[in-house]
């Protein structure tokens, strides 16, 4: 395997729901030659896409686990991840940004920038991955081009600079015109592989001039050099307008913006240009890692494939050969048949099999050096773990997990599908850390959590085909919580005299409500009132109580704990002493701090034609929606609304049905908030049945 | 709870309370000013007196997203609840909570705004029974003579639904000023407004000059001035 860090791209492709970037991709593999045929998204000729290699993700035409590949594009190397485009399966996204070194956006030449192309971007920034934008879909109808990058402006806040223009628009669209070098290109043959470059159209000149000029103006920012030149009059170089962009492209000043039409097979080969040219290789990305030896220290990690090793598992699948661990290496290189350690287990490892995948294929190779993507076979491990030379004491910054907010329960038919469950769910958990399970003693059910009514759905849809487990799902539960709403003192001794040595423990303090924190547990004792060894008994005792609230066994969350008073006996006093009197001294004081239950409020952004707008309004708000705003577009309007998880079961459903199918929606977590008091009087009794 | 503190705190509370006793439900009110120099923020701390008073509030820009505006919302009331020091972090949320049930962002970002938009759009809220609004808030429409015949058109609705509408103007330094002080351009429709704000930016701060105000009983309207960085209205000399 040839090795050139500064000619190698890491890249991810992100973008909103149907933006079409797994055409994208499908068109950039053909195009670098690593497939020979392609195939559509939604699978019409019975193959589906390269990088939808699920059965599921064929059949809906959506990307539902990222896939990794590489492939070469004039001497560039380019590792490339898929994302998955659905909300729900955002931490898929998360994981690639966090081991790429910079991504392609997508936009949709008619939706613009949409509700999800937002959260995809606030992900990018939370990385600092700087990115390129490809505006799609030039070819369809109601596209337009300069209006997405005048809302990269408004709702990205970038500095998008227009690299392109389009020749044409919708079904008139024939190529585009390169604002660097000055020409027309078009994409000619069977598949648009033959580029031809011509003269700018004559009708068009004059646009590409001022366009070209408003390029200049922006890039100068960027350059002293292209600055300089401006101010003297010289001519702009083509070298020195791609240099001054890739100045501000990898600061993230600057987004320079391409155009075509990936499923008409236009403008991809400009844009894998474009990747070359503008987006940063491993070598120019800082990337840090912690010494667990010194307080997390951040260290820079050098790219040098010559230092020792530092590398990162950041996904995992369970193939027919056992576990694959997709890895990164940051410093240092992997080298088949080399001792790793494990930094979270400090477990040594022997490297057995390196492979490099392509979708679901794979090529053993001997090393993998500092930038690249791979992955490894046979190791025990879980997403997020860092691998490391034995002798070095290093961890990559743990990865933001949100938490599950709705759940399901299983009950297999048969006691086959009872083992089969077992083990699908022990892959499913190990690979994706938004999905959990665990059994509920009391009901003796499975339940399964995870992020939305789809991403549950295709797991036990996966359990079904990959693992042919036969289960009754019942209708997705709420993750609801409970918290106090006002601080309220307690007082509390327990005391049991039952023959022999006896308990006893006081425990006096307050509880009080906090913000964006579980628990927090204060100790204020002074005196020795309760004597230190006891503390920690008293805290565990308090934490016990969290896990079931007592209003309706919901965890408890949003609380602090503080204890200032307390006593003790010399013979009696004991940890389990303590615990029970921190149990009490909870339930004293809980329901006097007015107990609440949360459920989980949804950021709801349904984008529909204008018609439908009040339908759509009226359909929130019959789900006890708070209607934030509605945005007019032209002809489609953004509705964004906050609505209770609870509500949004089978909107997809009733959406459709409003709108002939023709809007769409995205929800994502907001917030938890306490539910109407009606409500929570529904729930209560609900429980006591 | 905290609903009428949060108001009676606001400076211009005074002067909006005179106001409505002479135009009580329905009337034409503008802040003037040239761009960047803080209409949008006195527009929101207006709109944020209504909210905390219970009426219903209708958001309308031709300028910003629905997420920009609703930052401007949790700034200014971020910003003035962190005053209320009685008021624990829980209460603040709710609060916060509660006004937004009373608020309805619209944003026109398309280049094809047309005046008859903002009727169609405020009967359509209303014919579903999703919000009626009591205060209409529109931010970011680009005035001159040919505006008069789009004002009186909202005139005759805001009269007949008894909504109170308040607009930004804005201005722009190198035009053509008149004796009063207004830009000629917007002249023949300066009748059409009730009330009018202007503000005048003197290095950090912004002031706040009521140059018409009618009241039912003679009253002395207070010198306000607008920080800008701390977003904080008060009366001039306390910045």
């Amino acid at each position: 395997m040839k090795y050139h860090i500064e000619k190698l791209r890491n890249i991810g492709i992100s973008a909103h729901i149907d933006s079409g970037k797994t055409t994208l991709t499908e068109r950039i593999l053909y195009f670098t030659k690593k497939i020979h045929a392609i195939h559509d998204v939604k699978g019409k000729d019975g193959v589906g896409a390269t990088m939808d290699s699920m059965e599921l993700e064929k059949e809906r035409g959506i990307t539902i686990a990222s896939a990794a590949t590489y492939c070469h594009w004039k001497d560039y190397e380019i590792n490339l991840i898929d994302t998955p485009g659905h909300v729900d399966f955002t931490i898929e996204v998360e994981r690639s940004l966090r081991v790429l070194d910079s991504a392609v956006l997508v936009l949709c030449s008619v939706g613009g920038v949409q509700s999800q192309s937002i959260t995809v971007d606030n992900q990018m920034k939370r990385y600092k991955i700087p990115c390129i934008a490809f505006i799609n879909k030039c070819d369809r109808n109601g596209a337009n081009p300069l209006r997405v990058i005048q809302q990269m402006k408004e709702k990205l806040n970038h500095t998008p600079v227009a690299l392109q223009i389009p020749i044409g628009l919708e079904s008139n669209f024939e190529g585009i015109v390169d604002l660097i070098d000055m020409k027309a290109v078009y994409f000619d043959g069977k598949c648009g592989e033959i580029v031809r470059t011509e003269d700018i159209p004559e009708h068009m000149l004059e646009q590409a001039k001022a366009m070209r000029e408003q390029l200049i103006d922006t890039a100068s920012l960027c350059s002293d050099e292209l600055t300089n030149a401006v101010l003297e009059e010289q001519p702009i170089s083509p070298d020195m307008l791609i240099q001054a962009i890739r100045n501000g492209t990898l600061t993230r000043q600057l987004t320079p913006v391409f155009m075509g039409s990936a499923y008409k097979n236009k403008g991809v080969q400009t844009l894998l240009d474009g990747i070359n040219a503008f987006l940063p290789s491993p070598s120019e990305v800082q990337n840090y890692a912690l010494d667990t030896t010194d307080r997390e220290s951040q260290v820079l990690l050098d790219s040098d494939p010559e230092k020792p090793i530092v590398s990162l598992a950041f996904k995992l699948e369970d193939g027919q050969y056992g576990q694959l661990t997709y890895i990164r290496v940051y410093q240092g290189a992997l080298i088949k048949g080399a001792t790793l350690k494990n930094t979270r287990t400090g477990q040594k490892i022997k490297l057995g099999r390196l492979i490099r995948m392509h979708a679901d294929q794979m090529e053993d190779i001997t090393s993998l050096p500092a930038g690249y993507i791979g992955a490894i076979f046979g190791v025990d491990c879980v997403s997020g773990d860092t691998f490391t030379d034995p002798e070095l004491n290093l961890s990559m910054t743990s990865m933001y997990v949100p938490d599950p907010v709705i759940s399901l329960a299983l009950t297999p038919l048969d006691n086959k599908s009872q083992m089969n469950m077992m083990k699908a769910l022990n892959r499913f958990s190990k690979e994706d850390p938004t999905f959990r399970t665990h059994l509920d003693e009391e009901t003796n059910e499975t339940i399964i959590e995870g992020m939305g009514e789809l991403h549950l759905e295709i797991y036990v849809e996966r359990m079904r085909r990959e693992y042919k487990v036969e289960v009754n799902a019942d209708q997705p539960r709420v993750a609801y919580r409970e918290t106090i709403t006002r601080k309220s003192v307690f007082d509390y001794v327990h005391k049991k005299q039952t023959g022999g040595a006896g308990q006893y423990g006081r425990i006096a303090g307050y509880m009080e409500p906090i913000m964006d924190q579980e628990f927090v547990f204060d100790n204020r004792v002074t005196g020795g009132s309760i004597p230190t060894q006891y503390i920690p008994a008293c805290e565990k005792g308090f934490r016990s109580c969290l896990a079931k609230g007592p209003l309706l066994e919901y965890p408890v969350t949003g609380m602090k704990i503080a204890i200032n008073d307390g006593a003790s006996h010399s013979v009696d006093s004991s940890d389990m002493a303590f615990q029970a009197a921190a149990r009490g001294a909870f339930l004293q004081a809980y329901h006097k701090a007015e107990p609440v239950i949360l459920e989980p409020i949804m950021k709801v952004v349904v984008e529909t034609p204008n018609e439908f707008q009040g339908g759509v309004m009226g359909s929130l708000n019959q789900r006890r929606g708070i209607i934030l705003g509605a945005q007019d577009e032209g002809y489609i309007c953004v509705i964004e609304a906050q609505v209770p998880l609870a509500e949004m079961f089978g909107y997809s459903t009733v959406l459709r049905s409003l709108t002939q199918g023709k809007a769409i929606f995205t929800m994502e977590f907001s917030s938890y908030k306490p539910v109407p008091s009606q409500l929570a009087e529904l729930l209560l009794k609900q429980r006591k049945k | 709870m905290s609903k009428t503190t949060f108001s009676q705190n606001d400076p211009l509370r005074n002067p909006i309370d005179e106001l409505h006793t002479v135009f009580p439900t329905s009337g034409f009110g503008t802040v003037l000013a040239r761009a960047g120099v803080g209409k949008t923020g006195i527009l929101v701390h207006l709109a944020l007196d209504y909210l905390a008073q219970g009426h219903h509030v209708l958001h309308m820009s031709l300028s910003d997203t629905i997420d920009k505006i609703n930052l401007w919302y949790k700034e200014i009331f971020h910003h003035r609840v962190n005053t209320l020091s009685y008021l624990n972090d829980i209460e603040k949320r709710s609060f916060w909570d509660h006004l937004q049930s009373y608020r309805f962002i619209m944003s026109f970002l398309a280049d094809d705004f047309r005046w008859d938009k903002i009727i169609d759009s405020i009967s359509d809220l209303k014919k579903q029974a999703i919000f009626s609004p009591k205060i209409l808030i529109i931010d970011g429409i680009q005035f001159d003579a040919s505006s008069r015949e789009g004002l009186v058109n909202i005139k005759k609705y805001a009269d007949e639904h008894q909504i109170f509408v308040w607009f930004s103007i804005r201005t722009h330094r190198h035009e053509e000023f008149n004796a009063n002080g207004y830009p000629v351009r917007i002249t023949p429709i300066l009748d059409m407004f009730d009330a009018c704000i202007t503000l005048k930016p003197e290095n950090d701060i912004v002031h706040i000059d009521f140059a018409k105000w009618p009241s039912a009983t003679p009253i002395i309207l207070p010198k306000l001035c607008f920080n800008p960085a701390t977003m904080f209205i008060s009366t001039s000399g306390n910045p």
